[in-house]
């Protein structure tokens, strides 16, 4: 199943890597894209994941770790030209182009994948969604910031709290 | 089973602060924004004021608060934050309604906890009179004696005298330090430091110095090694500068000095006021500009300025062929010897009515003068010149920069109709007779601000008469703002169009026209000065 390792790496196959998320499903990745997390660059570079061995990814379940890795391979030509200098404005436009539709997704999906680009450590897909997020509370009203992000409306006694608070920092609600 | 709500506010909250907080920094810099998250819930109440880098706004209608309000919630914030250090920390008011005790107390905090850039605006101080300038004020807020911020930015208006520290100080981690509308305390007696022992003696790593319109800035002496930039604007009370700094990059002089600059010792006169720099052998930049009506003496130790690629801010008194150098930008082109890139403020004096008010005026353009010849890059911004002074202070400028590769004119507003007031420096019968001007290198001109005048149009056929390497020349038309007068706006255009393409130029290009259409093509009203413009190439 894995692909065998290429020793020489110049003109055998990509290698790869298997990731294996908490509900046991295994992803054939190649080690570039995987290399994206800075959690895993170190276990592959340590020659970990080849082979059937595999690395347990305990805390991404199959559905989060699907996006993200979709994200990785997407990002990882641009990522091995060390951010992308030589890039084309073409290929840049494009990367923003793909950025722009990955995150245009369910709530619940960005809140899981933020949290996984934390535990793999990868920073474009963190500060991709954080971004998503802060869009999402610009310019808008308390009660749209909460409706906006699915909060339930307050109870009375939450409201009476927001009130004082609201009125000891005025100067956010003018 | 939860509703949707519910699930997503569970994958919010589920989330660590870390990613609470790098969401928040992803808003930016809408300070209130930031705050109005509290109120998603019980945890988020207070996720914001515990941010790395916090930032505290006055809203544009804080007029309508009650006085003070904002400044009680500074105060409310930073005691939130306990003995947490913060990255950065900008309190931006509108208007200055702290008292200088909270003030105080701000830069104690700032001092202790800030790590890298401490920003405090105390906004505008009510009280503005026109006619006479204000009184020092009476409080006095002194700067700890140690800070650890690697920037330090403070607006501080009339609230209170700024006193800096008067025991030992360090600010160890300071690169750059921004003073902006402060009172300094040095000349009351008994004041503190001065600005300049406190640059040099307690911020060793201090890379860049701003001082905006500071009151009571009248000696400034600088002995500091680390210093690369010095950027002194509307200093106007200063009276003697003294750099020596081995590193200075930039040096921007900007609109200060004022008043009389001599005094009569027995019948000499004798400078008051000065700039003296000394050792600065990598200085790369200068801008100077001063309110004084005769040249301010400049001292050049230990090195030359032959280090200067950029005049990035001069100014010429140009009356045709007479330059009355009253800034230095003659005296800095003459010094400057391998200067590339000028851009220029051309003065058109005012007449000379007291005799010796004014510094003699010399012949700009006196045969056998050395050419400027190492600039490439020219830029000028021209003043309302009356009828033609336009034309003969532009042609007395170009004459002595033979190898400009790029010339810009901004044409701030033409004066039509006479040639000047009585008293004018030159003879209005000289205004016609132009120098020379040859420019084989010159590839691409932009002209803004055209309204297309007599004298305009007679700048762009010497522009071609004076150049066969010409390239590029693009003419952006003022039309008449505000006026709404779409047909005469469309005459306007059509008749400098005509007028261009009527000057003889060489046969590798030819004229264009870009921008919006005006009304009579296809009804969109022009709405600025920069939607029309010509490009011949």
């Amino acid at each position: 199943m894995a692909a065998p390792e290429s020793g020489d790496g110049n003109n055998g196959a990509a290698r790869m890597v298997t990731l294996i998320s908490s509900d046991n499903t295994r992803f054939e990745v190649e080690a570039a894209a995987a290399s994206l997390s800075q959690t895993l660059q170190l276990t592959i570079l340590d020659g970990g994941g080849g082979g059937g061995d595999g690395i347990p990814l305990p805390n991404v379940d199959s559905a989060t770790l699907s996006k993200v890795l979709e994200y990785c391979i997407k990002h990882a030509p641009a990522a091995a030209n060390g951010g992308a200098p030589n890039a084309t404005a073409v290929d840049r436009a494009e990367l923003e182009r793909f950025d722009n539709e990955f995150v245009n997704i369910d709530q619940s999906v960005l809140y899981s994948l933020i949290m996984a680009a934390h535990n793999l450590e990868i920073e474009g897909l963190q500060s991709l969604v954080a971004k998503k997020v802060a869009d999402m509370i610009k310019g808008k009203s308390p009660m749209e910031i909460r409706r906006t992000l699915g909060f339930p409306d307050p109870t009375p006694e939450e409201q009476a709290e927001m009130n004082a608070h609201m009125l000891e920092y005025g100067w956010a609600y003018e | 089973m939860d509703s949707t709500g519910g699930k997503i506010d569970d994958g919010l909250s589920a989330l660590p602060d870390d990613l609470l907080h790098l969401i928040l920094a992803s808003v930016g810099d809408d300070a209130a924004a930031v705050a109005r998250t509290s109120v998603l819930s019980r945890r988020w109440r207070h996720v914001w004021l515990h941010a790395q880098d916090l930032s505290l706004a006055e809203a544009d209608t804080a007029s309508r608060g009650a006085p003070g309000r904002f400044a009680r919630s500074v105060d409310r914030a930073l005691a939130h934050r306990g003995d947490a250090d913060v990255g950065s920390l900008k309190i931006v008011f509108r208007h200055c309604r702290a008292t200088p005790a909270q003030v105080t107390a701000w830069l104690r905090y700032a001092a202790r906890r800030v790590v890298t850039c401490f920003h405090l605006d105390l906004g505008v101080t009510a009280q503005t009179s026109e006619a006479a300038p204000p009184p020092p004020p009476a409080a006095v807020v002194e700067l700890p004696s140690h800070g650890r911020a690697a920037s330090v930015w403070l607006n501080f208006p009339a609230l209170a005298r700024l006193r800096l520290p008067t025991t030992a100080a360090t600010y160890d981690a300071l690169t750059k330090l921004t003073l902006v509308d402060a009172w300094f305390d040095e000349v009351a007696p008994g004041g503190g430091r001065s600005l300049g022992s406190f640059v040099s003696a307690c911020c060793p790593r201090l890379r860049v110095l701003n001082v905006g319109w500071p009151h009571g800035l009248r000696h400034l002496a600088l002995r500091t090694d680390s210093l690369e930039e010095l950027d002194l604007s509307g200093a106007y009370d200063l009276e003697t500068l003294d750099v020596d700094a081995p590193n200075l990059r930039l040096l921007s002089v900007h609109w200060c000095f004022s008043g009389p600059m001599f005094s009569r010792v027995g019948d000499r006169l004798v400078a008051t006021k000065w700039v003296r720099v000394s050792s600065a052998r990598w200085l790369e930049e200068v801008r100077m500009l001063t309110t004084l009506t005769r040249r301010i003496p400049v001292e050049i130790r230990g090195g030359d300025l032959t280090s200067v690629r950029r005049l990035s801010g001069i100014a010429l008194d140009l009356h045709g062929r007479h330059c009355v150098d009253r800034n230095n930008g003659l005296w800095l082109l003459r010094k400057c010897t391998r200067a590339e890139h000028v851009q220029v403020d051309l003065f058109d004096p005012v007449p000379i009515t007291y005799p010796g008010f004014y510094d003699v005026p010399v012949d700009f353009t006196a045969e056998g003068a050395a050419p400027f010849a190492s600039v490439r890059t020219l830029s000028v911004m021209t003043r309302p010149f009356y009828g033609r002074h336009f034309m003969a202070n532009l042609s007395s400028l170009l004459s002595r920069f033979p190898c400009l590769r790029s010339l810009g004119v901004d044409i701030f507003e033409d004066h039509q109709g006479n040639d000047g007031p009585s008293g004018c420096l030159c003879d209005i019968d000289e205004l016609d007779d132009h120098p020379n001007v040859s420019l084989t290198s010159l590839q691409d001109v932009k002209i803004i601000g055209f309204t297309g005048t007599e004298q305009e149009m007679s700048l762009v056929k010497l522009l071609f008469e004076s150049s066969s390497s010409l390239k590029i020349m693009t003419v952006s038309v003022m039309t008449a703002k505000g006026k709404n007068n779409d047909d005469a706006d469309g005459g306007l255009l059509e008749r400098i169009g005509r007028e261009l393409s009527n000057i003889p130029c060489n046969d590798r290009g030819r004229w264009h026209r870009e921008g919006k259409v005006h009304a009579a093509d296809g009804g969109c009203p022009p709405s600025s000065a920069q939607n029309f413009k010509f490009v011949w190439h």
